[in-house]
């Protein structure tokens, strides 16, 4: 126990010129590989949704659902992966980043995991959409064109749950990235990208919610820079890991 | 960080939270016609992006309390570093169910822009169900309520029990706790109100104006630092 205590940074030290320890290393590959792993699940959910959900249309969203109901439902379970993979993530960052700052390691956890919260929940406007096309005795009293119309409602629910969450994804981000670019663990532009692909995502999220226009018109390309961001970091974690940084410049 | 550097900032961002959050309170306030689900329906039409832009409000009034929560907890931390944490935790909590929350605000939009598939419905009907999402939206707002009265009251023992902030913004603080937990019980809030968000208000800005403009007493934090310390030691 007294270690734990000997341990308790009174004030922040100096951080940058301190060696890497082992488990730095090892957060970091794992860090790297939940980005990949998590960044393919999502790409494969976005698809098969983006594939089966039409836009404006209730009655051949939910004839597509229902011919492919197993595979809509791993689109969101594997939503739901993600966001597991992402704790486990943040906790990683947290093992890294918390020697450059502990407190400002510490915001960023919180930004994401309110993030989580919100995207975790989010899944559950899709299990409602599927209630609703369930063909449920229950649910005979209304029509099925209603009960159809219902369903791609809550469907576009999701959609919007999603930018909810991706405005704390990108705060969270944004501070990680601000880490990384102090820690000089990873190249300065990776880490400037970070910066920006995610205060961009956050800010993006934002506008389209009060200006749908520009959603309809922009769509996904505000989260390339992101996704660039999480790509580049995902393999650069996994292949070259974390290093020292050379200590001549202060 | 500095405990002073850290309480302006928790100050500052738990003021720009209290402001950014009374723009929408005033826009839904001024749009929502509670029971009348049509004049509604109309206002949020003619005015959505009015509407839209309140929700953002509460979102980015949501990332300022994540931010003060961190801060105060850095602050308070001296006094008790579990029960800091918790009270922390409580707080996230709350600005998850609270953003959550938003999404429903932009459910009206999607069934009341007269997209084709929703003709299987009466414009009546759309109305009807619009309105029941900004119910529902109220309801889970008033859920995050709870756990901000929680916080609220973690931070208001916290200082009590602290030697370098005044006992008094304390004492504001657990009143603004269970100000916000009357919101456990809809009805009862709904007939307090407004006198039941009157506790939150003063305790939650004596206590950003005491961080922003007083901080905290450096010396006494650093003693009760160091107190808090020395008690880990004996204990193991």
């Amino acid at each position: 126990m007294s270690t734990i205590v000997m341990n308790r940074p009174l004030d922040n030290p100096g951080p940058t010129h301190l060696p890497i320890e082992p488990v730095q290393r090892t957060a970091a590959k794992t860090v790297g590989f939940l980005y990949l792993f998590a960044m393919a699940i999502s790409i494969f959910g976005e698809s098969v949704r983006g594939r089966l959900i039409l836009p404006h249309d209730a009655v051949h969203t939910a004839s597509s659902i229902a011919a492919s109901e197993a595979l809509f439902r791993l689109s969101i379970v594997g939503d739901l992966i993600i966001y597991v993979c992402d704790i486990v993530l943040f906790w990683g960052l947290y093992v890294i980043l918390k020697h450059v700052s502990k407190d400002v390691a510490l915001l960023a956890v919180f930004f994401r995991l309110v993030e989580t919260a919100i995207l975790g929940v989010t899944t559950l406007t899709a299990f409602i959409a599927l209630r609703f096309l369930s063909g449920a005795d229950y649910l005979k009293v209304v029509d099925t064109a209603q009960l159809q119309a219902l369903a791609r409602g809550f469907l576009s629910v999701y959609g919007i749950g999603l930018s909810v969450g991706f405005v704390f994804l990108g705060l969270g981000s944004a501070v990680f990235s601000y880490l990384w670019l102090k820690s000089r663990y990873i190249p300065r532009g990776l880490a400037w990208l970070g910066i920006f692909g995610s205060l961009l995502m956050a800010t993006m999220s934002l506008v389209t919610m009060v200006f749908p226009v520009v959603w309809d018109r922009v769509g996904m390309a505000y989260m390339i820079p992101m996704g660039l961001y999480e790509i580049g970091l995902g393999f650069w974690l996994l292949i070259k890991g974390i290093k020292a940084p050379t200590p001549q410049r202060a | 960080m500095s405990p002073l550097f850290n309480a302006r900032m928790g100050g500052f961002c738990w003021f720009m939270c209290f402001l950014t959050s009374i723009y929408p309170l005033v826009i839904s306030g001024r749009l929502i016609v509670t029971g009348d689900p049509a004049t509604t329906a109309a206002n949020l039409l003619a005015h959505e992006a009015l509407f839209r832009s309140a929700t953002v409000a509460l979102l980015i009034s949501t990332a300022f309390y994540i931010a003060a929560t961190l801060f105060v907890y850095e602050v308070l931390k001296p006094v008790n570093r579990s029960l800091s944490l918790l009270a922390a935790f409580f707080s996230l909590v709350g600005c998850g169910v609270g953003a959550f929350s938003c999404i429903f605000d932009f459910a009206p939009f999607i069934l009341l822009k007269g997209a084709p598939y929703l003709s299987v419905y009466t414009p009546g009907q759309l109305q009807a169900l619009s309105y029941m999402f900004l119910v529902v939206r109220a309801r889970a707002n008033d859920i995050g309520l709870v756990f901000f009265g929680l916080h609220c009251l973690g931070v208001g023992y916290l200082i009590l029990r602290s030697s370098f902030l005044p006992r008094i913004i304390g004492a504001l603080m657990v009143g603004a706790g269970f100000g916000w937990l009357t919101f456990l019980s809809p009805p009862l809030a709904n007939s307090l109100t407004p006198f039941n968000m009157m506790p939150g208000a003063v305790g939650e800005l004596s206590l950003t104006l005491w961080f922003i403009l007083k901080g905290v007493n450096v010396q006494r934090w650093n003693e009760q630092e160091i107190s808090a310390g020395r008690g880990e030691i004996r204990l193991s």
